[in-house]
This record gives structure tokens, sequence and C-alpha cells, in this order.
């Protein structure tokens, strides 16, 4: 025993005498994604992760941590001490879609304060390539005539697909979404994706970027995007142009968060590593490919448009009695 | 106490447990909302089946243990006989491993290891007391090093001492 | 271009030194990580991917299918060495690699995890590339009500694991179905059994669950009674399989490796339910039936086959359709699309020579795996060496690391430890852990798509007989059961 009492006295000894740094950050930071490893949350706090390497004085270390739709991770960032070295990628599912439906979440908005909102992903709603709907109005008019037919794909409940598919339906005139069309909750957004694929689902409303590759190949059709500019790869009217400009609101977003009562030095310091990020070319290429479009909003941009959505959201949770007690 | 009357006995707990399980934890853990249309799709059918599956098939052991067994003799096994302070070990452990998730990021995970090691030694005893303590030592240094420098985990340091 | 011009061109695109260098840097990484417990294939694919942003298309992929492949491989060393699955797809090893280990024969278990691997990786890669097509429409028409009757009919696998105790079996598999439902309800989003705990909201997690389940007992029993260290010389015992084990367990080996291209090629099974099925063919149509689960190395044979034989055929419908089929696929997708490919059928015409090269590859791949395998197995064989008073807490502090680094929390450290103290109270009791583990691996894939059936029938059960598939499955069950009960009977007959 008394040599392991050595061995601590000796390793502490090590530790020590490293030079101690007086600014934030003094060591490494765990960036917490709440979702698994090869998603679109995983993929955008990876690719931020790799641009920030350089410019960052320590490590910064993506950890994966995943469950009940993102709200195991989530809830453990809002429970950690606000001292910068614990970091969480806010994202439209964890921050604002399940916020507005669940009851039961061990968290709220207010546990979080947010640095930035870094990316905005276009949501597309699609059909199986051989399916006869060929417009939302088709589709609308499909769940109107035949109640409890219809049914659409989603990577659960509280997820940005389920309140999408609903979204999407109501203001192209389907009153009561819930009980007309089916949702299905699949297991993850590949699953969901691939349940329209293969004709379990009917369509299926998500990021563009989950449906990018199947449109490329001609294996879905996109009916509609929801950003005021049309989407490259995605041949198909923009929600302004059909004369919905409120489904503007719904896209995916990811951002930077940590739990609430962040030091400001903290905030300052995050501000200024991803304004350096977003003009990282590699970092840029990576958005784009994926069909993301980095776009670094203000702090106070960023709280204004993730409350807007949470506002728009409960709103329709409410309308729709969509809650989860 | 033979092989029958051990599983008859286990036979009842499962019953007890099962049960339970329907009767108590079903209704009190899983919520169901009170809009479900279709029975079947309630969060709480599946574990209600399951459980009370759970219960039936304690209550078939039970019954099977009583029907006279012909079976030619138990192979006999030595193992039965009780090691000396055999249940104090286990309880030791037990404490052991709630104590190690209580204060295993509070200590650092690598200094409660090294501890965690030290006390399953202790509580079996080995012939190779000098690798015991090289292994104690460098096993959860290494580890650290693995985790934390080859795949970016961060493992917990605790509030005592950092390591690089 | 015509097939032998793209051939062609693949050829010329993988005939560098750099693809085989990158390729096998990636299963000796892949067999390292899935050596360690608790770094499974998918936590060291999804590590090796920032390093292939850098690299040509061709190495990267190649590099992380080489990971993968060598993670699931990997996955045996400990399973057969200290009881310990590095992978979940290798707990079915655990089941007869371990006892070998105990009785001295670890080298042979371990060459034979071997053999049967990259005979199945060979067999998978030539599916994949021979019946992608096939294999791929084949897998679309899985919904979920297909999907829920194939895995009523893995369950029937339970029989076969459950050992001396049919009723026990049923116990246990029970109970894993049932601790698999705590957690987020799907449909519905509400609390089961979580109480409120954010950590319970995503339910128990599957590694933690397995490494308790199988690591833990071992050390637990060894404090209980320590004594038997010098009664039990565990040493690696010379012996290396040979040709004629081989021979004798072929059959299982091709058996299943069909066994794990199928499940392989639908989306969402997985490695783990395609070893213990391919295990429990394998009993049901061996004549040391009875040795199964006390070292038979038919079943080490059967489980490495059957999760190796889900490698090459995972990516077909990646390749084919696009879709993941699972989460290791999910992140080599990530792969393609940061390099501008886009996985499904467009990828063979646009990019023929790139998938041409990636079949070269794999093939490549196979018999890297076996070299760098051999060498991995040689490394790694001291462990069976060490006494086992030494190994008892190195394993203890290797588990709590590696259950550690999967969600970074010590929430799974004392889930793994719970299990831990079930499993060994199960232990003791006399109830078999495997079926506990199969119902926990199968209850939310039987549950979920039972429920998304439902969903999609409106409550008609009719959906479960709607197509060939769903009969086909019935009918497989119907014989499965039949033959439980026939040889139930059997017994029974000569008990009285």
């Amino acid at each position: 025993m008394s040599k392991i009492t050595l061995g601590l006295a000796l390793t502490s000894a090590i530790a020590l005498s490293s030079p101690a740094l007086a600014a934030y950050p003094e060591q490494p930071i765990q960036l917490i994604i709440a979702y698994g490893a090869g998603g679109a949350t995983d993929l955008s706090g990876r690719a931020l992760a790799t641009a920030l390497g350089p410019k960052v004085p320590q490590p910064i270390l993506p950890v994966n941590r995943t469950g009940a739709g993102g709200a195991t991770g989530t809830a453990s960032v809002a429970a950690a001490e606000p001292d910068g070295y614990t970091m969480v990628v806010a994202r439209v599912g964890s921050h604002t879609v399940n916020p507005a439906m669940k009851d039961t979440l061990p968290y709220t908005l207010d546990d979080f304060d947010f640095v930035a909102v870094y990316e905005i992903n276009p949501v597309a709603c699609a059909v199986a390539a051989d399916s006869d709907i060929d417009s939302m109005e088709t589709l609308a008019a499909r769940v109107n005539e035949n109640p409890g037919t219809v049914s659409y794909s989603s990577s659960g409940v509280g997820s940005l697909l389920h309140i999408a598919g609903a979204m999407a339906l109501r203001s192209f005139g389907v009153e009561n979404p819930v009980e007309a069309a089916i949702h299905l909750p699949m297991a993850g957004g590949g699953e969901a994706a691939t349940a329209v694929l293969a004709g379990t689902a009917d369509f299926i409303c998500t990021n563009s970027s989950a449906l990018s590759s199947f449109v490329a190949n001609g294996q879905l059709r996109p009916l509609m995007v929801t950003t005021a500019e049309p989407v490259a790869g995605f041949d198909a009217p923009t929600s302004a142009d059909l004369g919905k400009p409120e489904l503007e609101s719904l896209v995916g977003w990811s951002g930077i968060a940590g739990p609430a009562g962040l030091p400001d030095e903290v905030i300052e310091t995050w501000r200024g590593w991803l304004e350096e990020a977003v003009q990282d070319p590699g970092f840029q290429e990576t958005m784009d490919r994926f069909g993301s479009i980095v776009d670094l909003k203000s702090p106070e941009d960023s709280v204004a448009f993730i409350n807007e959505q949470y506002r728009i959201f409960r709103e329709l949770v409410d309308e729709l009695d969509m809650r989860v007690e | 106490m033979s092989a029958p009357r051990t599983d008859f006995w286990i036979g009842v707990g499962v019953v007890a447990l099962g049960s339970a399980l329907a009767l108590v934890a079903v209704p009190e853990g899983v919520v169901s909302p009170r809009n479900v249309r279709i029975a079947v799709l309630s969060p709480a059918f599946w574990p209600n089946i399951l459980a009370w599956v759970v219960a039936l098939m304690g209550l078939v052991l039970a019954l099977q243990s009583l029907r006279p067994a012909k079976t030619p003799d138990e192979p006999h096994e030595a193992a039965g006989a009780m090691p000396r302070h055999g249940l104090l070990r286990l309880l030791a452990l037990g404490v052991g491993s709630i104590a190690f998730c209580a204060f295993a990021t509070k200590l650092g995970l690598v200094w409660a290891s090294m501890i965690a090691f030290a006390v399953v030694l202790l509580l079996t005893g080995t012939s190779y007391r000098i690798a015991a303590v090289v292994v104690a030592i460098l096993l959860p240094l290494a580890l650290y090093a693995f985790f934390a420098h080859v795949a970016a985990v961060p493992i917990p340091q605790g509030i005592f001492v950092r390591l690089p | 271009m015509s097939f032998l011009d793209s051939a062609a061109a693949g050829f010329a695109l993988v005939a560098h030194w750099e693809s085989v260098f990158y390729l096998a840097m990636g299963v000796l990484v892949g067999v390292i990580a899935g050596a360690v417990p608790g770094v499974s294939a998918t936590m060291a694919v999804a590590l090796a991917l920032p390093f292939t942003f850098a690299l040509e298309p061709i190495y990267g992929i190649l590099l992380l299918l080489g990971v993968y492949k060598g993670g699931i491989f990997g996955g045996s060393i400990p399973a057969i060495l200290i009881k310990t699955p590095g992978t979940p797809a290798s707990s079915a090893t655990t089941l007869d690699g371990y006892p070998m280990a105990e009785r001295g024969e670890a080298g042979r278990a371990l060459g034979m995890a071997l053999y049967a691997s990259c005979i199945a990786d060979l067999i998978s890669n030539l599916s994949l590339i021979l019946l992608a097509g096939w294999l791929a429409s084949f897998a679309l028409s899985f919904g979920p009500p297909e999907f829920f009757t194939l895995i009523l009919f893995s369950l029937t696998i339970i029989a076969g694991v459950s050992g001396e105790s049919l009723v026990k079996g049923l116990i246990a598999a029970a109970s894993g179905l049932l601790l698999a439902t705590v957690g987020l309800d799907l449909v519905y989003g509400t609390d089961r059994f979580s109480f409120g705990d954010p950590n319970l909201m995503g339910g128990l997690n599957f590694i933690a669950v397995l490494i308790g389940l199988f690591a833990l007992p071992e050390i637990i029993d060894f404090v209980f009674r320590p004594k038997e260290e010098h009664h039990q010389a565990r040493q690696l015992g010379g012996r290396w399989a040979t040709l004629a084990d081989v021979r004798r367990c072929l059959r299982s080996i091709i058996r299943g490796s069909f066994i794990g291209v199928f499940l392989g090629a639908i989306p969402g099974i997985g490695g783990a339910p395609a070893a213990f099925l391919s295990y429990a063919e394998a009993q049901r149509n061996s004549p040391n039936r009875d040795n199964f689960g006390k070292g038979e190395i038919e079943g080490v044979a059967a489980a490495e086959a059957g999760n190796n034989g889900v490698c090459g055929a995972t990516l077909i419908p990646l390749l084919s359709l696009g879709i993941p089929g699972d989460v290791i696929t999910a992140i080599i997708i990530g792969a393609f699309m940061i390099h501008g490919l886009q996985p499904g059928p467009m990828l063979f015409v646009t990019h023929a020579h790139m998938v041409y090269a990636l079949f070269m590859g794999l093939i490549l791949s196979s018999f890297l795996l076996f070299a760098i395998g051999s060498v991995a197995i040689r490394a790694f064989r001291f462990v069976a060496d060490v006494p086992k008073s030494l190994l008892a807490p190195s394993v203890l502090v290797l588990c709590v690391f590696g259950t550690y680094a999967v969600n970074n929390t010590i929430f799974d450290v004392a889930v793994m430890f719970a299990m831990g103290w079930l499993g060994y109270l199960m232990r003791v009791l006399k109830i078999p852990a495997a079926p506990f583990l199969i119902g926990f691996i199968l209850g939310p894939l039987l549950e979920n798509s039972f429920r998304q059936a439902m969903l999609m029938s409106g409550g008609s059960p009719e959906i479960f007989v709607r197509g060939p598939i769903t009969w086909t499955f019935w009918a497989l069950t119907a014989l499965a059961l039949y033959l439980i009960v026939a040889r139930l009977r059997q017994s029974w007959r000569a008990e009285t």
C-alpha cells in the first residue's frame, strides 16, 4: 500500500509542477452531443470541434451522450457546473421541439446560456419516387379525404420530424393532423427516411441534409422546402412560393450553449472561436456538403430566434393537443 | 437443499416478483396518456404482458419442481460448501461498488480504480504481491492515457489531483 | 463505361500501396479497439472518422471498413479470454469461448474465432458483390410487420441457450425483455420506469448491461471463492485450432455466414442477433448438441461466423440504397458524404470505378484480417496466463473504464455494477444469463415493430400476415416451436 501512496505523491507532484494557466480555458472542454454518432448533430459538432482544434489552446472533446431523444445528454449539461468546461451542441430537437412538447422534460430553456446559433438546416418534405402524391396540396387533400390512412415517419416523439409533419399538413389545410394522419415513430432519422423509401410511411418532413442523397439518387421526390430561397439539389417549390411563408420558422439549427450562469468571459471567448471557425474553409465545405447553411447569429439574435421558434411550436402543440404529460 | 426444493422457492420468488411488477411497478412507473385509441398501443400494454409472463413462468417452475423427480441423482457439486467469510467478502464488495459509484467522479476515476483494485486484492489475497502493486498503479494510468489521449474520452479527474 | 472498364479503373484506384496500408491500419486499430471492452466497433469507427477527412475518399473509406471488420473480430478476444465481450456482437462467443479458455484451450478457441471470422467475412463480401441488387430489394420489403415476425422467430433461439431448464430460460428472457422497456415510450413519449430521472429516460445502456451481466459475476464469484486459483491452471495450452477443427465446423461456419449476410442486409438488426441465431442453429444441427455452452468449439465458430457475416452485408443497403444498416454504417455514410459521394443506386453509375475499387479492397480486407488477427491473437494470448488473483481486479478496472467511456457517465458504471450483482444472483440460482441478454437486445426491436405495425394498420392484426415474408416466418416459428416441444417430450420420456 505504501507504494500506492508513493505513486500518488509522485504523480501529484508532476501534475502540480505544470504551470498554472489563469485564463479560460485551462483544461480540456467537453462538448456534449446529445444525439448518436453519425447523425446531423454529431457531424456538425465534430466538424466544429475539428475546425476549432488549431484555434483553441485546449482540446475540445466531443462526447456523445445519447438517449431519450436528446434529453439525457441535454439534461446532464443543464445540471453541470457553469464553468465553461461542459458545453452542449444545442439543436432544434433538444432545445425547441422537445421543451415545447414535453412537460416532463428534466430541463427548460432557462437552464441554458446560449453562445450562438451557427448553422441552419432547411427542412424539406418528400415522398417516395413512385408515389402518386405530386404536391403538398395533393398530400393535404389525400389526408382530408381518407383520414387515418396517410402516415409520416419521424425519429421519435418530440423530434423535429414529428412536429414538422404536423405543421406542414396543418398549414395546407388539414384541420387536425394529429387525428387525420398517422405519426409513425422510428428509432432514428435514418430509419425514418428508410420507412418512406420502403413504402412503410407515405411522407417525411426533415432536414434537407438527411434527404439529399435520396433525392439525388431519384429514390425520394421532394414536395417542398421551407426556406425563402430554393435549396440546391431540391427540385421543389419553397414554402414562400406555395404561399405559406409561416413555414419558414420550421428549420433545423445547431448552436452552442452551456449551463445557465456561464461567466461572460466564457461566452466572449466562445464567440471569438466561433467567428474564426465559421471562416474556416474546411468547416464551410463540410457543412456545405451536408446541405447546411453556415450562419453565425449574434447572441441576441440567437436567443430571439430560439425563443420565437419555441413560441411557434408551443402554440401549435397547444392547438393540436400534442402535449406529452 | 436439493435442487427441486431450491427451484420451488425460486419459482415462488419469481411469482412474487412478476406480480409485484404487474400490480405495483407498471401502474406506478409507466405513464399512459389519456388519449390512447388502440388498447394494444398503450405504453403499459407490453410491460404488463411481460410481467405476467414472468409470474406465470415462476408458477410453472414451482409446479415443475413438485413433480416427483426421478432424475438420476443430480451430479453433486462440490461447490456447495460455503467458503470461509465468503458472504462477508461479498458484502464488502457490494458496499465497495456502491461507494465507488458515489465517489469515483469526485476522487478521479484513476485514483478510485487504484483503490478498487487494492480492495479486491485485499479481499481475495494473492501470492504475487509485487506484481499486484505494479499492476494496481500502472493499469489505471495506462487506461487513462489510452482513453484520454488516444480515444479522446474525458476521464473524470476529480477535485484533488489532475493528470496531464 | 462497360463493366470491364469500370473494373479496370477500380483496380487502378485501389492498386496502390496506400490502399493496402490504410486498410491494414484500419484492421489493426479495429482489432485493438475491439479487444478493449467498452470500446465497441461503433466507437472505434466514430473515432477514426475525423482522420479520413484529409485522405483520398477510397483510402478513407477503406480505413473505416478496416476498423469495422477488425473491431468485430477483436471483440472476440476478450470474450474468450476474460468473458467480457469487447463489442456487443461477440457476446455469443463468450458462451463457449470462455469455458474453453477455462479448460486451457484459449489458443484453440481464438484460432477458431479467427478462421470463422475470416471465412464469414469473405463469404459476406462475395455476397455483397454478387447479390447486392437482389438482397437490397429484399431488404426494402421488410416493413414493421415483417420485422416483427422475424424477431419473433429469433426469440425461439432462447430454447437453445437456456441450458438445463427451459422454464428458467424463459424467466430470464421475459425479464430481459421487461428491462428493455425502461426509458421513454416510442409512440407516446411518456416515461416508463424512469421516474423522472434523465439517465433512466434514455433506457439502460446496452454495453453496461452486457459487461455487467457477463464479466462481473465471474469477478464476484472469485471474491466469494478466491482459493480456486491454485487448483485451476488456466494456461493457453499449446494447441491451436487445426484444419480438422475447421473442417468439422465448416458447415456451421457457412450456415452462420449466410445467416449473417441475410440479417446484415436487413437494416436495423446488427451483429449480436445474427451471432446468437447462428449459434442456435449450429446447436440445433450439431451431434454435440449437449456440449454447447460447456466449451464446444463449434459454438465459437458459429457465433463468430454469424457476427462477421454481417460486416460485408451491411454495405448492401448502404451501397445500393443509401440507407444505413446499423450505427456503424451510418457513420460510414457520413464519410461518403464528406467526400462528396452519395451512396445509393446512382453511385454505381456516377462512380462505378469507386464501387469496384471498394469491392476489391473488401476482398483484400478478409486476408488482411487473417494476417493481422493471427498476430493479434499471439500478442493477446498472454492474458490467459495471468494469475486469476491479478486478472480479476484488472478486468474490473478495465470494465469500469470501458463502460464509463461509452456515454461518459458514471451512471452507466452503476448500471454495470447492478447488472453484475443481478448476474451473480442468476448464476447462483442457475438461471442462464444468455436468454436475458437476448431478450434485452431483441426487446425493443420486437415491441417497436409490433407497435409500428399496429399504427400502420389502425389496430388490425391482419397486417401481421400481409405477405409471403410474414407467412414464411410464422411457419419457421411454428416449426421451431414444434422441434422444441418434441425435444422436451423426448427428454421427459427419458426421465420417467
